[in-house]
């Protein structure tokens, strides 16, 4: 049998049956011959084998037949093979958390060995909002009489040292707490701020981030919005109390951001910068129908859920824009991966780990008995927010303050149980709230350039046959491709770039290689760009970790 | 081999056995610890097992709260505390003694007593009158193996079993079906 001597395109395939044997073996070998970059799953360390998606009978769109990389085919082809693999994250940053005390900063980053961390100082204030941007850590720190250190500040991500203030609101209300949020209108992205100002108002800023402003943000562009009393409601919704909200969270696909206290909580769209009602949450019902007192509202194990009234100390929601809350709880965490609410109580000791259906409009009351929840005693940590990959933060508050990484034991079945890792020791008192990770980030647009030169066994000058291509996870699991468009432009250096080719539903998983169809990456190449945005239909996106390029020339 | 040898021998093969013996007990007892007790050890990974549904009377935990918020709840509906029914609380799963005692209408009031200062009594003040709140340590939740609640007629329900709702370092709450 005669071996494959070009590239394989699509209608080359479609055309007989053995050439789809044979460009199935070529890829195969190509798989073959690099296959040092198995993944691995976090759980139980089997490799996570990768498959190799053809350019088949379906051809490119359609989704071509897939081999398994584990069946063998003789390596006697001429040949030549390169491969790498480089870091790309869909994200602000890599897995990470930010820990804010009264006088520092300090990022941990939480896939390196040792969890390695970063510090930035701060002017000494108990109180902080926090949310992880693309300039690095916004805080918002509350008004105790001192202008020196309350309003916005940014640890920079690329500049570790001091903490710097990007925005001093005149008229923040004496111990009014600031909460801060970031979000991007069309491609233009934003940092956004909500406080109680001195006439007692709710009061909403936002600005545009540009990084060839100082700090990043173009606070000359500010523009901001005065609403009703602090402690008058809207819509269903009641006051939060004259010193504003303690929590907030952010949906970015509605651009919704909502603040709460433990009283009660508001709403504001940072695009139209209209007031938010009750009725705007998907889920508003499961905390009862404020119109009909005797409506029901939703039990989750020890949680009564609450959209209005009584809520948890620090504000949150889920990916999916739901708002989750209770009375007594301290906080929540939505973990996208194996779709769970993490949940604790006020004073730390209960931890509570439920599905996330229980919380969707839709849902029901949920119970150890339906297994739909369970309740974890003495897992100390108030503070929560999830990495995205299947673990969340908590913090221990205190002195000094104790960082974990809690994680499912067995994602298929909470009553497993949680693993509890300690992962740092803070000097001084996490006095804090979420997102402090990143999770409810938009996407930020990706660009990047794999330059074949820098991939192992790439021969400058020689014609590329085929390339393939696939990512990974930052949970290492197999995952699906959310949220996220996958565009390629393969080009020889010093050439003017081709269009991008949307490949989005063909790298679809994470457990699978896609070979990229030759008339869009072969021939004179020697670089390709890949290009990842959000798809705009959801925030619950894929966290992806690196970028595999494999080929052969 | 002489007897200082002969000593010295037994004296290492003594040693040896010790740290056999350590070196099987440390771990076994290390793995079954349940966290948050001590303060963690960074890097230190522990699993955390949920509150089963229910807890038998017979096996409550050792390390329960003394503090416990306890929902009666009389065969479907919640214990009224205007019906003179007394709830009594026994060590053993049958016969004996009550060695503690409880009036449905002291529901009403227990919430407020002293000692129980903590924040969670704030979000008592809210819940339903079949809830009770004992907080001051005269009872001994180890003890309780049976309770028993007896209505003015002489009807009488029983339970041998608690679920957990709400677990905290110092408050736990239970709910309690009587059949």
């Amino acid at each position: 049998m005669k071996r494959p001597t070009k590239a394989l395109s699509a209608n080359d395939v479609r055309s007989s049956a053995w050439r789809l044997c044979l460009g199935s073996a070529a890829l195969l070998f190509i798989g073959a011959a690099c296959s040092n970059s198995t993944s691995y799953d976090s759980e139980n360390k089997a490799p996570a084998k990768k498959s190799v998606k053809a350019a088949g009978a379906e051809g490119i769109a359609g989704g071509g037949k897939t081999i398994s990389k584990g069946e063998a085919v003789p390596r006697s082809d001429k040949s030549a093979t390169f491969s790498g693999e480089v870091p790309f994250q869909s994200v602000a940053s890599d897995a990470e958390a930010w820990v804010v005390t009264s006088t520092n900063v300090t990022r941990i980053e939480l896939n390196k060995p040792g969890w390695p961390k970063t510090q930035w100082s701060l002017p000494a204030n108990d109180g902080n909002r926090t949310y992880v941007s693309e300039l690095g850590l916004l805080i918002g720190r509350t008004n105790r009489g001192s202008a020196t250190n309350r309003g916005v500040w940014l640890a920079r991500r690329d500049q570790p040292g001091a903490s710097v203030k990007i925005y001093d609101p005149a008229d923040m209300g004496n111990q009014s707490r600031l909460s801060v949020t970031s979000f991007k209108i069309g491609s233009q992205p934003y940092i956004g701020f909500a406080y109680a100002s001195a006439s007692g108002n709710k009061k909403f800023v936002r600005m545009p981030i540009d990084k060839t402003k100082p700090n990043g943000v173009d606070v000359a562009r500010k523009e901001e919005r005065e609403f009703g009393p602090v402690s008058a409601g809207l819509g269903g919704f009641s006051g939060v109390g004259s010193t504003g909200a303690y929590g907030s969270f952010m949906d970015q696909t509605r651009k919704a951001f909502y603040l709460g206290s433990g009283s009660g909580a508001w709403g504001v769209n940072v695009e139209t910068m209209a007031e938010l009602p009750l009725s705007s949450l998907p889920n508003w019902r499961i905390g009862g129908d404020p119109l009909n007192p005797a409506a029901p509202k939703r039990k989750i194990c020890n949680f009564t859920m609450g959209t209005s009234g009584s809520l948890s100390y620090a504000l949150s929601g889920d990916l999916k824009g739901n708002l989750v809350a209770s009375a007594g709880a301290y906080t929540f965490a939505h973990d996208p991966v194996n779709n769970v609410i993490f949940g604790n109580s006020s004073s730390g000791g209960a931890f509570t780990v439920a599905k996330q259906q229980c919380v969707e409009a839709n849902g029901a009351d949920c119970s150890i008995a339906a297994d739909s929840c369970h309740i974890f005693p003495n897992v100390p940590v108030g503070p929560m927010s999830a990495v995205g990959d299947g673990r969340v933060v908590g913090i221990q508050r205190g002195s000094p303050s104790r960082v974990f990484l809690i994680s499912l034991k067995d994602k298929a079945n909470i009553k497993a149980g949680v693993e509890v890792t300690s992962i740092a020791e803070i000097p001084g008192d996490a006095y804090m709230y979420n997102d402090f990770t990143g999770v409810t980030l938009y996407a930020p647009d990706q660009i990047k350039v794999i330059d074949f030169k820098s991939l192992s066994g790439f021969q400058a000058g020689k014609p590329v046959k085929q390339v393939v291509a696939g990512w990974s996870a930052q949970s290492k699991n197999r995952e699906d491709l959310r949220g996220l468009k996958l565009e390629l432009a393969c080009y020889k250096t010093g050439k003017s770039k081709p269009t991008y080719v949307d490949y989005s539903s063909q790298l679809k998983n994470s457990a699978s290689l896609f070979a990229i169809d030759a008339k869009d990456c072969s021939g004179d190449i020697d670089a390709i760009e890949v290009k990842m945005s959000s798809d705009g239909t959801t925030n619950n996106f894929t966290r992806l970790s690196t970028f595999e390029i494999r080929g052969a020339q | 081999m002489n007897l200082k040898k002969q000593k010295k021998f037994a004296l290492m093969g003594a040693l040896g056995l010790a740290m056999f013996v350590a070196s099987v007990i440390i771990p076994t007892s290390c793995g079954s610890r349940t966290p948050v007790k001590k303060p963690f050890v960074v890097g230190e990974k522990v699993v955390v097992t949920p509150l089963p549904e229910k807890y038998a009377l017979a096996s409550l935990p050792a390390d329960l709260p003394r503090k416990i918020l306890l929902t009666f709840d009389g065969g479907g509906k919640q214990v009224d505390p205007d019906s003179g029914a007394l709830i009594l609380f026994y060590d053993a799963l049958e016969g004996g003694e009550a060695f503690y005692s409880i009036a449905a209408a002291d529901f009403k009031f227990i919430h407020l007593r002293t000692g129980c200062a903590s924040g969670d009594v704030a979000l008592l003040d809210n819940s339903v009158e079949s809830d009770v709140l004992i907080c001051d340590g005269s009872l001994d939740l180890n003890r309780i193996r049976r309770m028993e609640l007896v209505y003015p007629s002489g009807k009488k329900k029983v339970a041998t079993s608690l679920s957990p709702e709400y677990h905290e370092d110092e408050v736990m709450a239970a709910g309690v079906l009587f059949r």
